[in-house]
C-alpha cells in the first residue's frame, strides 16, 4: 500500500493532465522529434522542438502525470536556450533522484511526492528525458 | 477501503451487479484459503495480482526454509549426509511435481529457472532441426515468453514465426489454429490460458490437430496450472510448461514436463556440471535426459517450494478453492461489467483473470489509486503487446484472482474503482 493518492496527483497536476496547453502534434512547425516509450505500460510520447524559435510541443498517449510533466516539460523549455534546457532538465531529473527541488521553478515541485512512488518515477521522467535525447 | 472482518455483513452490498443464481451462493465465499497466506495478516491487503504473481501460503515458506534450517548440501554433488539428503528430496520432489501434472512414464520433469527459460530450451533445442521455411505457430494470445524465443529462433535459421488471429472477443479457436497449419509448420506453441483475458483454449484438440499434422505441440501452462486441474498425458501435447511463481510457489523455478523422446533429441540450451556425464578437454558426452537440460546446481529450496505449493493447491481443491474460484472468476465479470466506465476485454472465461480498458482513465493513475486503497492489480499491457494490437487497446487494468480471493475484494474494488472515476475523469 502506497503513500495517500492525493499527496501525488495534486490539483495542479490533475489539471495540467486532464487539460494540457502545450499539447501539439510536430507537422508544420517543428525543426526536431523524439519519441520516448515506457515499456512497463506503454505510454508513448512525443516531443516536438523548433529550434529556430525554441518551442517545444508534445503529443501521444500517456497517464496523467505523465501528460502533466510533458505540459510542463514544454512550457518551461520553450524559449530557452540550449543550454538552458540541457541545465534545467538534468537539474528537475536529478531532484527526482533525490536532490534539490529549490533549484528549479517551483512549479515543479508539485511532483516531489512521485519520489515515494518509485514506478511512477518513470511516467515523470519520461518527457523529459525524451527531450535529452531530442538534443544528443 | 473494503470492509474485511464483516465479511457476511456485506452480503447485501455485494450482490449488486451479480447474477441471482450468485446471491445464494455469497455467504460461503469469504475464502477460508486467506489464513494460509502471511502476506494477506493486514486485513485490508487485497491481493487481484495473482497472474503476475501468486502470494505464498504457510507451507511453501515452511518447506523453503527447511532446506536452509537443516543446512541441506549440493544436490547430485557429495557423498556426506547432507548432500545425499538434499539429492534424495529434490528427486522426490520431481517424483511429485510429475504426479501433480499427470506425466507418464514417458515423461521426463525438467527442473529450471522458470516458463521463459524452458520455453527458449525448446525453442533453441527445436530450431536445430527445423530448416529455412519451416514454420512455427503462435498466437496473439501468446504471452512475450511464448512469442520471442520463437521470433529469435526462428531468425537464426530463416524459419516463419506465423501467429494466429484471435476473433473479435479476443478467443483463440481451435479452427483458426487448424486453418492456419500447413505443411510447413514443425512446432505449435500455444498458451493455456490467456494471461490477459483468462481465455482457456482447447489444448486436447489443439494437439490432436497438431499430431495428425506431424507437428510438436507445446503449451505454455503458465496461467493454468493454478486454476486448473492439468494432466499432461490426457492433454496430448508433447511439452507442457509452467513457473512455480504463478502457482502459489517461490520465484526462480520453472518446469518442462515433455515426452522424453523429444527432450532426449534436444540439445541443450546451457552447458556446464551435471549435465555430462564425461568431459574431455575438447569434447563432453552428455548426460540423459532430464539431466541434460539442468546444467548447473539446482534451485533445491525453490523446487521444494514448488512440491509445497502444488500440494497446498491440491489440498486447497479438497477445501472447495477450485468451486469458489470458479464462482469468484463470475461475479468479478459481473461486477466490472456493472461499472458503466470500464471496457471489459475478452469474453466469459471460467478463470478468474479480467482486463478491462478504463474509459477516459490512464490505467497507471486508475491502479494507482488502487494501490492507496490497499489494492493491487496489474496495469499496461501485460507483456501481451500483439493482442493490445489487435484489441485496439493502448493499456488495461487486469485483475487475477487467487484461492485467496473472496467477494470482500471485489467490494473494496468496486468502491475504490468508483473513487478513481471521481478522482480522474
Amino acid at each position: 500500500m502506497s503513500s495517500d493518492i492525493r499527496a501525488l496527483y495534486k490539483d495542479t497536476l490533475l489539471a495540467r493532465g486532464k487539460a494540457p496547453t502545450h499539447r501539439g502534434a510536430p507537422e508544420g512547425f517543428a525543426t526536431h522529434t523524439a519519441s520516448g516509450e515506457n515499456p512497463v505500460c506503454g505510454d508513448r510520447v512525443l516531443i516536438s522542438l523548433d529550434l529556430r524559435t525554441g518551442r517545444v510541443r508534445f503529443s501521444g498517449h500517456a497517464c496523467l502525470l505523465c501528460t502533466a510533466s510533458a505540459d510542463l516539460c514544454a512550457e518551461l523549455t520553450t524559449g530557452l536556450s540550449r543550454e538552458a534546457r540541457a541545465k534545467l532538465v538534468a537539474s528537475f531529473l536529478e531532484a527526482l533522484d533525490g536532490g534539490d527541488f529549490t533549484a528549479i521553478p517551483s512549479v515543479l515541485s508539485a511532483f516531489s511526492e512521485v519520489r515515494n512512488w518509485p514506478i511512477r518515477l518513470g511516467c515523470v521522467k519520461l518527457p523529459w528525458e525524451t527531450l535529452t535525447r531530442l538534443e544528443a | 477501503m473494503g470492509s474485511r472482518g464483516h465479511a457476511l455483513s456485506t452480503v447485501t452490498g455485494s450482490a449488486e451487479g451479480c447474477p441471482r443464481d450468485l446471491v445464494s451462493d455469497m455467504k460461503s465465499l469469504r475464502s477460508p484459503e486467506r489464513d494460509y497466506f502471511p502476506a494477506l495478516v493486514d486485513p485490508r491487503r487485497v491481493y487481484l495480482d495473482s497472474a503476475a504473481t501468486t502470494l505464498v501460503p504457510s507451507p511453501v515458506i515452511d518447506a523453503v526454509l527447511s532446506v536452509y534450517r537443516e543446512g541441506l548440501g549440493g544436490v547430485h554433488r557429495g557423498v556426506h549426509e547432507l548432500a545425499a539428503r538434499a539429492t534424495q528430496r529434490f528427486e522426490s520432489a520431481r517424483l511429485s511435481i510429475a504426479r501433480h501434472v499427470g506425466a507418464s512414464e514417458s515423461h521426463d520433469v525438467v527442473l529450471g529457472r522458470g516458463t521463459t527459460e524452458a520455453l527458449n530450451v525448446l525453442a533453441r533445442g527445436l530450431s536445430e532441426s527445423l530448416r529455412e521455411g519451416d514454420e512455427v505457430l503462435t498466437s496473439e494470445l501468446d504471452h512475450h515468453a511464448n512469442i520471442v524465443g520463437w521470433q529469435l529462433a526462428a531468425a537464426r535459421i530463416g524459419a516463419v514465426v506465423r501467429v494466429v488471429p484471435v476473433d473479435a472477443h479476443g478467443l483463440l479457436s481451435v479452427e483458426a489454429v487448424h486453418e492456419h497449419m500447413g505443411p510447413r509448420t514443425r512446432v505449435v506453441a500455444l498458451p493455456h490460458v490467456s494471461n490477459v483475458t483468462g481465455a482457456v483454449l482447447d489444448v486436447k484438440a489443439v494437439a490432436r490437430a497438431g499430431r495428425a499434422r506431424g507437428a510438436i505441440v507445446i503449451v505454455d501452462g503458465s496461467q493454468a496450472v493454478r486454476h486448473l486441474p492439468i494432466n499432461v498425458t490426457e492433454l496430448g501435447c508433447h511439452a507442457y510448461v509452467f513457473g512455480a511463481h504463478k502457482t502459489y510457489g517461490p520465484n526462480g523455478v520453472g518446469v518442462l514436463v515433455a515426452e522424453r523422446s523429444l527432450l532426449e533429441g534436444l540439445p541443450p540450451l546451457h552447458g556446464g556440471g551435471h549435465m555430462v556425464t564425461n568431459v574431455a578437454s575438447h569434447a563432453s558426452t552428455l548426460a540423459p535426459s532430464p539431466a541434460r537440460h539442468e546444467a548447473g546446481s539446482p534451485n533445491l529450496e525453490g523446487v521444494l517450494g514448488l512440491e509445497a505449493a502444488l500440494e497446498y493447491l491440491h489440498d486447497a481443491r479438497m477445501r472447495g478453492a477450485f468451486e469458489r474460484e470458479t464462482t469468484m472468476a463470475r461475479a468479478v465479470r459481473s461486477r466490472l461489467s456493472s461499472l458503466g466506465f470500464l471496457r471489459l476485454l475478452g469474453a466469459e472465461s471460467p478463470v478468474g483473470i479480467v482486463s478491462f480498458a478504463t474509459i477516459g482513465m490512464h490505467a497507471h493513475d486508475v491502479a494507482a489509486y488502487l494501490d492507496s486503497a490497499g489494492i493491487a492489480v496489474r496495469a499496461g499491457r501485460m507483456c501481451a503487446h500483439p493482442l493490445f494490437e489487435r484489441l485496439g487497446e493502448s493499456d488495461a487494468i487486469r485483475v487475477s484472482i487467487a484461492a485467496h480471493s473472496d467477494l470482500d475484494d471485489l467490494d473494496a474494488l468496486e468502491e475504490a474503482l468508483r473513487g478513481a472515476y471521481e478522482l480522474f475523469a
